[in-house]
C-alpha cells in the first residue's frame, strides 16, 4: 500500500475528526456565517462551482435567445414585430450576445474548472490541508461575486452592445448610462480575482507538495492548473490595465484607443489580445489536465508519455504569448499578421501531443464507459474538429475568407464547449463522489451526455458550413438560403439544453436522494482518493506519503480498494495487459 | 551577521519569538518563504499592469515623436521630477536598511527606517500633488478633450497631439502615486507593529514584504521618470 | 550596510547621468534607447541589492526574469506591427488617426488668439495669458 491510509468518515462513530467538511455547525445562520467566513478551500472549491454554474445558466439562457432569433431571417422572435420582445430588434440581438459572450468568458470559463474543481481537489492531490493561502482564496471568490455584481449592473442599466472584446472606437463613443464602464470595471475586478488564485495555486505547488511528492509524481491535472496558474498571472494584469484604460478612456476622454483624440484602435485590439489569447489557454489547459485523470483512471492504464505531457502543458503556456496577432488578421499590417500566422502552428505541436498521447493510453486499456470516461471521448472527438479547423484559420489566407463568420464562431465553440466544457462535466462526474459524498445516476447521467453530444454537433457543425458560405457572425438577420442550416443548429440548441437541464436533475436527486459514495469509486490512484468521502475538514488524518506514482495502475493497489476489486467492470475478470 | 542581539526588544517570548505558523504549513520556513514567493508573483503582476502604459507611451511616441518631444520640454519640469527619483531612492534605501534592523533584530533603527521612508512618500506625493498636478489643472492642461490650448507658454506652439502624451503622462504617473500611497500606508502598519516588537530575526515577513513592494514602486519610477520628463 | 549605501550612491550618480545624457542630443532612438539602458541598469540594482535577489532563491529571480520576458515579448510584437504597416500595405500605410477633435480645439484656440501659428505675434499670446477662456472643446 502507498500511504498511511485515512479512516473512512463515519466508520467510527461519531468523532468530530471523522465529520465531512461541510458538517453542520449549528443553527442556520450559524452555517450561512460559516460558509462566508470559511478558509477552508473546498468550502471555497462549493462555493465557486454553484456561483460558475449559476453564470453558465445565464449565459445559456442568453444563447438560447441568440439562437431562437437565428430561427427565420427576419429580425424577430417566433414572429413578434412588435418590439415587445426584448431581443426581437438588432440592438436586443445585439446586447444578448454580447451578455453571452461576456458572461461565459469572464464569468463562467476562466474561473470554471481551475477555481471551482482546481480549488477543491489541488491540495487534496498535492496531499496538503488547504492552499498557500487560504484568506487570499476566500478574498478572490468574493471579488469574484463583487465582480459579477458590477456585471450584472451593466445588464441591468440596459446591458452591453459591444461585444465581449469591447473593440474601440465603437465602446468609447456610444456609451450611455455608464454601461460599458460598469462591464469594463467588472471584467478588471474579476481579474484580479483570477489573479490571485493563480497566485495561490504556483505558490501551493511550489511550497506545499507532499513528503515524497516530487514534480513528476504529480498527477497531469495539477501540470495542468500550474501552467494555467502562470497565465494567469503573467497575462491577466495586461487586460486590468487595458479595460482601466477603456474605463478612464470613458470617463476623462484621453486619446489612447479613441482616433477622435489621435489614439490608435489597433493598439487597443493588441492590448486586448495579449491578454485575451493566453486566456484561451487559461480555459483550455485545465480542461486538459481533466483529461489527463479521467483518461488513466477509467481506462485503468499508466497515462504514454508523462513528461511530454506534463511539458506540453507548459509548453503552451508558453507559446500562448506570441500568438495573439491571429486574432487580428484583418486590422494589423501584413509583416505582423505573417509572422503571427507562422508561430500560431507552434501551437499545434504541444496539442498535438496531448491528443496522440491520451490516444495512445487508451490503447488495451480496460476501458470502462462511465459518464466521466464517454465525456473525455466526447473531448477527443470534439477537441479534434476545433484544433484542426484552428490550423485553418491560422493561415493566413484563408482566414481572409473565413475571418469574422460563423466558421470562426464553430471552431471556438468546438474548443471552449467542446473542449473545456466537457472536460468540465466530465470532471465534475469524475469527483461528484469525492466532493459530496454521493454517487450519481450513471444511467441518467449517461443519457444526458448522449443529448450533449448530439446536440452540440447539430448546433455548431452546421456553422462550419455557414461560416464557409458566408454567413458573417455578430448579425441578427441573413439571407434567405441560410435558413436551413440556421434551424438545424437552433434545433441542435434545444437539445444540448435538454441535455444540461438532464445532468442538472441528475446532480440535485443525487445531492438529496443518492447513494453514499466509497471514498474511491473509480479506484483512483493519486492522493484525494485517500482521503475520505467527502473529505474531513484537514483533508487527511496524518499527511500522507508518496510512495508510487499517480498513474501506476500495474503495480499499485489503490487506496480503500481490495487487490482484484479493480478493474471494475471486466466482463472476463481480468484487466487485459 | 551577527548573532541575535540580547537586548533590543527583543526578550523572551516577544510576538517575533513565539510566532507559530498557520495550521496548513509544516514549519516557519516554509510559510516565509511562500509569502515571499507570492509576493514576487504579485510584484510580477504589478509590473505587467504598468507595461500596458509602457507600451503606449513606445507606440504613440513612435507616432508623433515631435508632439512629444515638446510636450514633455514644455509641460513637465525634469528638475522636479529628479527631486522625486531621489527622494524614492532614498526612500527605498530606508526600506532596505529596514529590513536588515529587523534580521538583525534592531527595532528601534527598523521603526525609524520606516517611518522615514513613509515621510519620503509623503514628501515625493506632496511634490507631485503641489508643484504638478495642482498648477496643471489650473492651467488645463489635463488630457483627451478636457485639454483647453492655454497661451502663457511664450513662443510655444501646442501640436494638435500635445493631449496625447498628457494623457499618458496623467494616467502613468496618477496610477503610479495611487500605489506610493497604498504604500505610505503599509509603512504606517508595519511602523506601528514594530514598535510594538511584533518583528525580529526570526519572523519579519511582512516588513520583507512590505519592502519588496516598496522597491517595485520605487522601480517603476525609475523607468517613468527619464521616459516623461526627460525628452530631448 | 556599506553595500546599500554604496548602491544608493551609485542610483543617485545614474540618475544624474541620465539626466546629463538628456541634455545632448544623439537622435531621437539613440536618447530612448541610452534613457532605457540607464533605467534598466538601475532597476536591475534596484533588484539585486535592495530587494537582495542575489542572496535570495533563484525560484523569485526566475519570476522576474519571465516577467521581463513576457514584457519585452508584448512590446517587441505590438512595436513590430506598429512599426512596418507602411511596408507592404499602401492603404495601412498611416498611423489610424483622425483626432477631429483634437486638432478642431486648437484651431479654435488659434482663432481666438490664445495660441499663435507662428509664435512670432507674441501679443496675442501675451494678452490671452492667465485668461483660458476659450471653451472646452466637444464631448
Amino acid at each position: 500500500m502507498t500511504t498511511i491510509p485515512a479512516d473512512t468518515a463515519g466508520a467510527h462513530g461519531h468523532d468530530d475528526h471523522d465529520a465531512p467538511y461541510y458538517a453542520s455547525k449549528g443553527g442556520f445562520f450559524v452555517n450561512v456565517w460559516d460558509w462566508m467566513t470559511t478558509i477552508d478551500h473546498k468550502k471555497i472549491g462549493v462555493m465557486y462551482l454553484f456561483a460558475v454554474m449559476a453564470a453558465f445558466a445565464l449565459g445559456g439562457a442568453a444563447a438560447i435567445l441568440v439562437r431562437l432569433e437565428l430561427f427565420q431571417p427576419a429580425v424577430t422572435v417566433g414572429g413578434d414585430t412588435s418590439g415587445m420582445w426584448p431581443f426581437s430588434t438588432n440592438l436586443g440581438y445585439n446586447k444578448a450576445f454580447t451578455l453571452h459572450g461576456a458572461v461565459m468568458v469572464f464569468l463562467f470559463i476562466i474561473p470554471s474548472i481551475p477555481a471551482a474543481l482546481g480549488n477543491f481537489m489541488l491540495p487534496l492531490m498535492l496531499g496538503a490541508k488547504d492552499v498557500a493561502f487560504p484568506r487570499l482564496n476566500l478574498f478572490s471568490w468574493y471579488i469574484y461575486v463583487i465582480g459579477s455584481i458590477f456585471a450584472i449592473v451593466s445588464i441591468l442599466l440596459g446591458g452591453v452592445d459591444t461585444g465581449w472584446t469591447f473593440y474601440t472606437p465603437y465602446s468609447v463613443s456610444f456609451d450611455q448610462y455608464g454601461r460599458v464602464i460598469a462591464m469594463t470595471l467588472a471584467v478588471f475586478i474579476l481579474g484580479f480575482s483570477s489573479i490571485f488564485t493563480g497566485m495561490n495555486f504556483v505558490v501551493t505547488v511550489h511550497k506545499l507538495r507532499a513528503p515524497g511528492m516530487g514534480w513528476f509524481d504529480m498527477p497531469l491535472f495539477i501540470w495542468a492548473i500550474y501552467a494555467t496558474a502562470i497565465i494567469q498571472v503573467l497575462a491577466t494584469p495586461v487586460l486590468g490595465i487595458t479595460v482601466l484604460l477603456l474605463t478612464i478612456e470613458n470617463v476623462f476622454k484621453i486619446g489612447i484607443f479613441n482616433p477622435m483624440y489621435g489614439g490608435d484602435p489597433v493598439l487597443y485590439q493588441h492590448f486586448f489580445w495579449f491578454y485575451s489569447h493566453p486566456a484561451v489557454y487559461i480555459m483550455i489547459l485545465p480542461g486538459m489536465g481533466i483529461m489527463s485523470e479521467l483518461i488513466a483512471v477509467h481506462a485503468r492504464k499508466k497515462i504514454f508519455g508523462y513528461k511530454l505531457v506534463a511539458f506540453s502543458s507548459l509548453g503552451i503556456a508558453a507559446i500562448s504569448f506570441i500568438v495573439w496577432g491571429h486574432h487580428m488578421f484583418t486590422a494589423q499590417g501584413e509583416l505582423a499578421s505573417a509572422i503571427f500566422s507562422g508561430l500560431t502552428f507552434l501551437v499545434a505541436i504541444p496539442s498535438a501531443i496531448k491528443v496522440f498521447n491520451w490516444t495512445a493510453t487508451l490503447y488495451k486499456g480496460s476501458i470502462a464507459l462511465t459518464t466521466p470516461m464517454v465525456y473525455a471521448l466526447i473531448f477527443l472527438f470534439l477537441f479534434s474538429i476545433g484544433g484542426l479547423t484552428g490550423l485553418f484559420l491560422g493561415s493566413l489566407s484563408v482566414d481572409m475568407h473565413l475571418h469574422d463568420t460563423y466558421f470562426v464562431v464553430a471552431h471556438f465553440h468546438y474548443v471552449m464547449m467542446g473542449g473545456t466544457v466537457m472536460a468540465f462535466l466530465g470532471g465534475i462526474h469524475h469527483w461528484w463522489p469525492k466532493m459530496f459524498g454521493k454517487m450519481y445516476n450513471e444511467r441518467w447521467a449517461l443519457f444526458g451526455a448522449g443529448l450533449v453530444f448530439i446536440g452540440f454537433n447539430m448546433t455548431f457543425f452546421t456553422q462550419f458550413f455557414l461560416g464557409t458560405l458566408g454567413m458573417p457572425r455578430r448579425y441578427a438577420t441573413y439571407v434567405d438560403e441560410f435558413t436551413t442550416l440556421h434551424q438545424i443548429s437552433t434545433i441542435g440548441s434545444w437539445i444540448l439544453a435538454a441535455g444540461m437541464l438532464i445532468h442538472l436533475a441528475v446532480f440535485v436527486t443525487s445531492l438529496f436522494g443518492g447513494k453514499k459514495a466509497p471514498p474511491n469509486p473509480w479506484g483512483g490512484l493519486s492522493l484525494e482518493w485517500e482521503a475520505a468521502s467527502p473529505p474531513i475538514e484537514h483533508n487527511f488524518h496524518h499527511e500522507p506519503v508518496v510512495r508510487h506514482g499517480p498513474y501506476d495502475f500495474d503495480d499499485a493497489v489503490p487506496p480503500h480498494t481490495e487487490p482484484g476489486e479493480f478493474p471494475l467492470p471486466a466482463p472476463d475478470g481480468k484487466a487485459k495487459h | 551577521m551577527t548573532s541575535i542581539p540580547t537586548n533590543s526588544g527583543g526578550a523572551k517570548g516577544e510576538y517575533w519569538e513565539t510566532y507559530k505558523h498557520q495550521p496548513h504549513w509544516r514549519n516557519n520556513e516554509d510559510e516565509f518563504e511562500a509569502a515571499k514567493l507570492g509576493m514576487w508573483l504579485f510584484l510580477a503582476t504589478e509590473l505587467l499592469l504598468f507595461s500596458g502604459f509602457f507600451c503606449a507611451y513606445f507606440v504613440l511616441r513612435m507616432f508623433y515623436p515631435e508632439a512629444f518631444r515638446g510636450a514633455s520640454q514644455e509641460y513637465l519640469n525634469w528638475k522636479i521630477g529628479a527631486i522625486n527619483t531621489a527622494v524614492l531612492l532614498i526612500s527605498s534605501w530606508n526600506v532596505a536598511v529596514a529590513v536588515r534592523a529587523a534580521q538583525l533584530g534592531q527595532k528601534m533603527i527598523l521603526a525609524f527606517n520606516v517611518f522615514f521612508a513613509s515621510l519620503c512618500g509623503i514628501a515625493f506625493l506632496v511634490i507631485k500633488l503641489a508643484l504638478e498636478y495642482y498648477p496643471k489643472y489650473q492651467a488645463g492642461e489635463i488630457p483627451g478633450a478636457l485639454f483647453t490650448f492655454p497661451g502663457g507658454h511664450g513662443e510655444y506652439l501646442p501640436s494638435a497631439y500635445d493631449p496625447i502624451f498628457l494623457s499618458v503622462y496623467w494616467v502613468s504617473t496618477a496610477t503610479h502615486g495611487f500605489h506610493v500611497l497604498i504604500g505610505v500606508f503599509l509603512l504606517w502598519w508595519i511602523g506601528w507593529r514594530a514598535l510594538k516588537g511584533h518583528f525580529g530575526p526570526k519572523h519579519y515577513t511582512a516588513v520583507e514584504n512590505v519592502g519588496l513592494y516598496w522597491h517595485v514602486v520605487d522601480l517603476i519610477w525609475i523607468f517613468l521618470f527619464p521616459l516623461l520628463y526627460l525628452v530631448p | 550596510m556599506r553595500l546599500l549605501n554604496t548602491i544608493l550612491v551609485v542610483l543617485l550618480i545614474f540618475t544624474g547621468l541620465t539626466v546629463g545624457a538628456s541634455q545632448i542630443d544623439l537622435g531621437e532612438s539613440l536618447n530612448l534607447w541610452l534613457a532605457v539602458a540607464i533605467a534598466t541598469f538601475k532597476a536591475v540594482l534596484v533588484a539585486a541589492f535592495f530587494m537582495h535577489l542575489l542572496h535570495d532563491r533563484a525560484m523569485n529571480s526566475l519570476v522576474l526574469f519571465y516577467t521581463a520576458l513576457t514584457i519585452g515579448l508584448f512590446f517587441l510584437f505590438t512595436l513590430i506591427d506598429m512599426d512596418s504597416r507602411h511596408m507592404i500595405d499602401d492603404v495601412r500605410s498611416e498611423a489610424i488617426k483622425a483626432p477631429v477633435i483634437a486638432e478642431e480645439a486648437r484651431a479654435a484656440a488659434i482663432a481666438a488668439g490664445t495660441i499663435t501659428p507662428h509664435g512670432h505675434e507674441g501679443e496675442a499670446a501675451q494678452g490671452a495669458e492667465g485668461e483660458h477662456a476659450d471653451e472646452p472643446p466637444a464631448h
